[in-house]
């Protein structure tokens, strides 16, 4: 991992499409601006990750079609 | 137009399942923890109102996933231009959500994921997970609750 210090209002550049702003620091929080094309997506890291985690977690448990369709029926309102 | 081709797909619980070009979904990002994966069919299993989201390669990466709207009437959220640009979709009628399903022995434990909704372009079958830019919504909304 690079590691660069910079100071409110300095920038920080990801080849030549992106650029990572330090837009405020206070205490313990830092606020960063990102410039970034369109097509790239930018998250929060933890929510990233519990996307992916949610989908793994949908493949882990194996149910059989029946099982399926026994916990369905219980929910017949319709 | 081309004939329908015809193709048996496997799935780690349902077994062999036949399916056609129509229901033929690609996605070109792949979901979140499976980039590589890019080609899925969406299949009635008769699990309804479940349906299964089966890639084409691997019986184990079989998702289900389900209409989101029939479990939550106010279920919405703003699509960026970026995402109707990668799934080319002119409008709103063009586009299918769906969410993925974690299912659990107990009815009232299974949820759904509304933070990460699978967006589909009905028209050319190209669809992304995205990730909606709210605290409103989580990967884990139970399904089979009586709602306030």
């Amino acid at each position: 991992m690079l590691v660069l210090s910079r100071k409110i209002n300095q920038s920080i550049m990801i080849g030549e499409d992106i650029e990572i702003v330090i837009v405020d620091i206070k205490s313990d929080q830092v606020k960063i601006g990102i410039v970034a094309p369109e097509n790239i997506k930018i998250f929060r890291k933890e929510i990233f990750l519990e996307i992916q985690a949610a989908n793994k977690e949908a493949l882990e448990k194996k149910f059989s079609p029946s099982q399926i369709r026994n916990l369905l029926k219980k929910d017949k309102k319709n | 137009m081309s004939t329908q081709n015809t193709e048996i797909i496997k799935n780690v619980n349902f077994g062999k399942i036949e399916v056609n070009e129509s229901q033929k979904l690609f996605f070109p990002f792949g979901l979140f923890g499976f980039e590589d994966y890019k080609e899925y069919y969406l299949v009635d299993v008769n699990i309804s109102p479940f349906l299964l989201l089966q890639e084409k390669s691997d019986e184990n990466i079989g998702f289900i996933v389900c209409d989101p709207f029939l479990f939550f009437s106010d279920y919405e959220f703003d699509l960026d231009e970026n995402t109707m640009k990668v799934i080319d979709a002119k409008s709103q009628d063009d586009i299918l959500i769906l969410t993925i399903i974690t299912l659990s022995d107990k009815m009232e434990e299974i949820t759904t994921n509304l933070l990460g909704p699978l967006v589909i372009n009905r028209k050319n079958h190209v669809g992304i997970q995205y990730i909606i830019n709210s605290d409103k919504y989580t990967t884990k909304h139970k399904l089979f609750l009586n709602k306030k």
